[in-house]
């Protein structure tokens, strides 16, 4: 079996075990995923090539003892999120992104205000680059939590679960930080229509 | 969540991506380079401490005693050669030489068979006929000097 063909996790175990190949074709697989989690996240390139190295540092140096429990996608993600979680804590930009939910206070309003439109459904016509531009600008104008519940879910293609374990969570308020954010994005992108 | 709702989150989450594929971001080219470069640092590490090469399943393990079975069985092959063989050696062997009074003195019976002991009897019969026979045969031919020479065990033996 090539490596192209390996499990995530088969691959990290052939790295553990001194295969350079194989962590790079690890890194190549997940390589965007986890820079545009970072860099959507933080909305800042020089902090996100610098989060990006320290991710990926903590990746092979935590190699040897990974034991592949749960997907790797999960575990990679988790580090992702708690060494943004420390950088943003560290520079003292954003008091939150863990601490409270204060987004299922503010958004519940309009959450409830957006289920409640049946004109909700985004249009179906063909997305141009504007659009594209203003979905962008959507996720990021999403509270912290909100954001990185739905970055985790679209960039890191983790479940509601696994999501939970990552930032450390529970099921709850993940399942509902992700809807106040989709319901968000579609009215932006209604009011772009 | 009802169905409409999931198919509405299915069809954002592609817009999302599709979005995501219209923006060029990715690392920058240093930053590559120094993941590559650490990742490639600690497998060459791992790969030294595992025998300086890389890890090859195929190959037994180095705490592996199959050496142990191989040393059992040509010992085992040695000793079963040696067993074989060593009958011809004892039988090709010279005798032991006389130690003492280790050779028995020949019996009477030796000396002077017993009646009961027909072949040598008949041998002595013959012998002593063959002596008359000659000392006659020297009487009537007296150019026949040279008697027939007794056995080499009659002439040890003493003859009263």
């Amino acid at each position: 079996m090539s490596l192209a063909q390996e499990s995530d996790e088969n691959l990290m175990l052939r790295f553990g075990r001194g295969e350079a190949a194989a962590f790079e074709d690890l890194y190549r697989r997940h390589e965007s995923r986890v820079f545009r989690y970072l860099y959507r996240n933080l909305r800042n390139e020089a902090g996100a090539n610098d989060l990006m190295q320290e991710v990926w540092f903590a990746v092979v140096r935590n190699a040897v003892d990974y034991q592949p429990t749960a997907k790797f996608t999960t575990w990679l993600f988790t580090i992702a999120h708690n060494r943004m979680v420390d950088m943003i804590r560290a520079s003292g930009r954003l008091q939150s992104l863990d601490a409270g939910d204060s987004a299922d206070s503010d958004g519940s309003s309009l959450l409830d205000s957006l289920a409640a439109d049946a004109k909700l459904e985004p249009p179906a016509e063909v997305q141009s680059r504007e659009e594209a531009a203003a979905l962008l600008e959507a996720v990021a104008q999403l509270p912290p939590e909100q954001r990185s519940a739905f970055l985790l879910q679209a960039e890191g293609e983790l479940s509601v679960e696994e999501i939970a374990v990552a930032t450390g969570s529970n099921f709850e308020t993940v399942k509902s930080r992700l809807r106040y954010a989709r319901a968000k994005l579609r009215q932006l992108l209604w009011d772009y229509a | 969540m009802s169905s409409k709702e999931s198919a509405q989150d299915k069809e954002l989450l592609e817009r999302y991506r599709r979005a995501g594929g219209t923006e060029a971001a990715e690392p920058s080219e240093a930053v590559r380079a120094a993941i590559l470069a650490e990742g490639r640092r600690v497998a060459e590490l791992r790969a030294q401490k595992a025998g300086g090469r890389p890890f090859d399943a195929s190959r037994p393990a180095a705490n592996d005693s199959r050496w142990k079975l191989t040393a059992l069985g040509t010992a085992g092959a040695a000793l079963l050669a040696a067993f074989l063989f060593a009958p011809r050696l004892w039988e090709n062997a010279p005798p032991a030489p006389p130690v003492g009074n280790a050779v028995p003195p020949p019996t009477l019976e030796s000396i002077h068979p017993s009646p009961t002991s027909s072949a040598p009897l008949r041998e002595i019969v013959v012998t002593q006929a063959t002596r008359e026979n000659s000392k006659s045969a020297d009487a009537a031919s007296p150019k026949h000097s040279a008697p027939p020479a007794p056995r080499a065990w009659l002439r040890r033996m003493p003859l009263a």
